[in-house]
């Protein structure tokens, strides 16, 4: 039975036509700059900071920031409790991102093949990867987590390498991302 | 009893969702969706403050500029090349220039309503005209993205050149009258102003002395609304005020006959999508549009004290 009084109510979005099983969210871009944000302004809008296909997560507006595990961001993580990150399906580099500055961003649940990643030998299928950091200069894209589990390296699992593992010829990692935090 | 239906001009609303159902129950999509579409276009036209200030374009495929980088459209719009002249001898000539016109580019977005959904069932226990309401709600959803798309756009520009872009003072002649002389010292023609209606009924107290005793006649008998203008400049007033700031109007340089503030286009407006599968119901509005100011110089802002 219905009661309309309840104020309970879902929400969320449709799932991505590519990843059906990932959750799917849009989330405003902290810190971007509008066209004239800055002096010597066109019109033209500027790019922002999230990249394609980069790992993300939230501030404590609740707006996109790249994911660190160097720094930051990674705030419940002082409290021992994980953070959700997400992958910024287009970032806000390309047109209608640096128009709208917010970016659809996928939880887990999905398999994918990028190029934003740290190269290294230990890349092979089944390896733990979470998000890079500033020590790296791999901000928000995916590297090997070396030292998995241990709170205190503040490296966060996010994912696997998959059965394709690193591709030599194409320059692209397969990774899979399974649901949950 | 009478066995026959009384006919009348005014349809239930009940009916109306169950016309609305059963349109789509026979396949007939298109009709509902195009029903809905040009009622939400015209409300459109009316609720959103931007597309008072620069009117909306429709633009299609061959007019939308391609890029090497990218799928998504972008339109490119050239700016008028600067130039002089000057006096000189007989014997003399002009500067020689090498002309460069420069350009600012529109990239596109798409606004779209939230998703309703509902199972048919329960759509027929609706009284009110549910699908006039949803479809109205989601155009003022759309509108006030539009609107604060524009204003974090205006804001920014003013925030970059506050000291002369930037006109203060009360709700009296004088500071609308510096305002319009700080866009004119630009050479910037002014077109129209903006604010939100709350402040525009400031204009009540504008006394007889200021505006004549026919103006403040009209005010007493009949409000602030048969006022369009403020010391003849038109003035788009909106009740947005948790988007637009209270405090503050906006004077823009005009778009038309000559553009000299910027473009917005529409890769498609508002446009109803209806579906259903077995009971459930789904529809939603959506547009995709671009939005710009290319002359940043053709606004002023008037910061009220």
């Amino acid at each position: 039975m219905t009661i309309l009084t309840s104020k309970f109510n879902f929400r969320g979005r449709d799932p991505h036509p590519a990843a059906k099983a990932s959750l799917a969210t849009v989330l405003k871009v902290a810190g971007a700059l509008g066209p004239y944000s800055t002096p010597g302004g066109s019109g033209t809008p500027v790019v922002g900071p999230i990249f394609r296909g980069a790992i993300v997560c939230m501030d404590v507006n609740g707006e996109a920031i790249l994911a660190d595990s160097d720094v930051t961001n990674l705030a419940f993580r002082a409290v021992g409790q994980k953070t959700p990150f997400f992958v910024a399906v287009d970032g806000d580099q390309d047109f209608d991102g640096a128009f709208v500055h917010k970016v659809t961003a996928l939880q887990g649940g999905m398999e994918i093949l990028t190029d934003q990643f740290t190269a290294d030998p230990g890349l092979i299928p089944g390896a733990p990867v979470c998000p890079g950091g500033t020590i790296g200069t791999d901000v928000g894209m995916f590297r090997l987590a070396i030292t998995t589990g241990v709170l205190a390296t503040d490296e966060q699992v996010y994912g696997y390498v998959g059965s394709e593992g690193y591709n030599a010829v194409t320059g692209l990692l397969h990774v899979i991302i399974p649901q949950g935090v | 009893m009478s066995n026959y239906q009384q006919e009348s001009p005014e349809v239930t609303a009940r009916f109306v969702n169950s016309n609305f159902v059963r349109k789509i129950e026979e396949g007939r999509v298109k009709e509902a969706e195009v029903e809905s579409s040009a009622f939400i276009r015209e409300k459109l036209r009316q609720e959103a403050a931007v597309r008072e200030i620069i009117v909306p374009v429709g633009i299609s495929e061959d007019e939308i500029d391609r890029d090497e980088n990218t799928d998504q459209p972008k339109k490119i719009i050239d700016k008028e090349p600067d130039s002089t002249a000057t006096f000189c001898q007989f014997q003399g000539t002009g500067q020689r220039t090498w002309f460069y016109g420069p350009r600012y580019s529109i990239f596109f977005g798409k606004v779209e309503s939230q998703r309703f959904t509902k199972s048919k069932f329960e759509l027929m226990t609706y009284t009110s005209d549910i699908r006039k309401i949803l479809s109205d709600n989601s155009v003022k959803d759309m509108a006030d993205e539009e609107d604060r798309a524009f204003y974090n756009l205006v804001t920014d520009i003013i925030a970059l050149n506050p000291a002369v872009q930037r006109t203060s003072g009360p709700f009296q002649s004088s500071t609308f009258k510096g305002s319009g002389q700080s866009m004119l010292r630009r050479r910037r023609p002014i077109g129209k102003m903006l604010m939100t209606k709350s402040r525009f009924m400031d204009a009540i107290d504008l006394p007889a002395t200021t505006v004549g005793s026919d103006v403040a006649k009209r005010n007493f008998d009949e409000g602030i609304e048969a006022t369009q203008k403020l010391w003849g400049y038109p003035c788009v007033t909106t009740i947005k005020a948790d988007i637009y700031d209270d405090t503050r109007a906006y004077m823009f340089a005009p778009q038309a006959p000559n553009n000299f503030l910027g473009n917005f286009y529409l890769l498609q407006d508002a446009t109803l999508f209806i579906k259903q599968e077995a009971d459930i119901i789904e529809f939603w509005s959506y547009e995709a549009l671009g939005l710009g100011i290319g002359n940043a110089l053709s606004i002023q802002e008037i910061l009220f004290t």
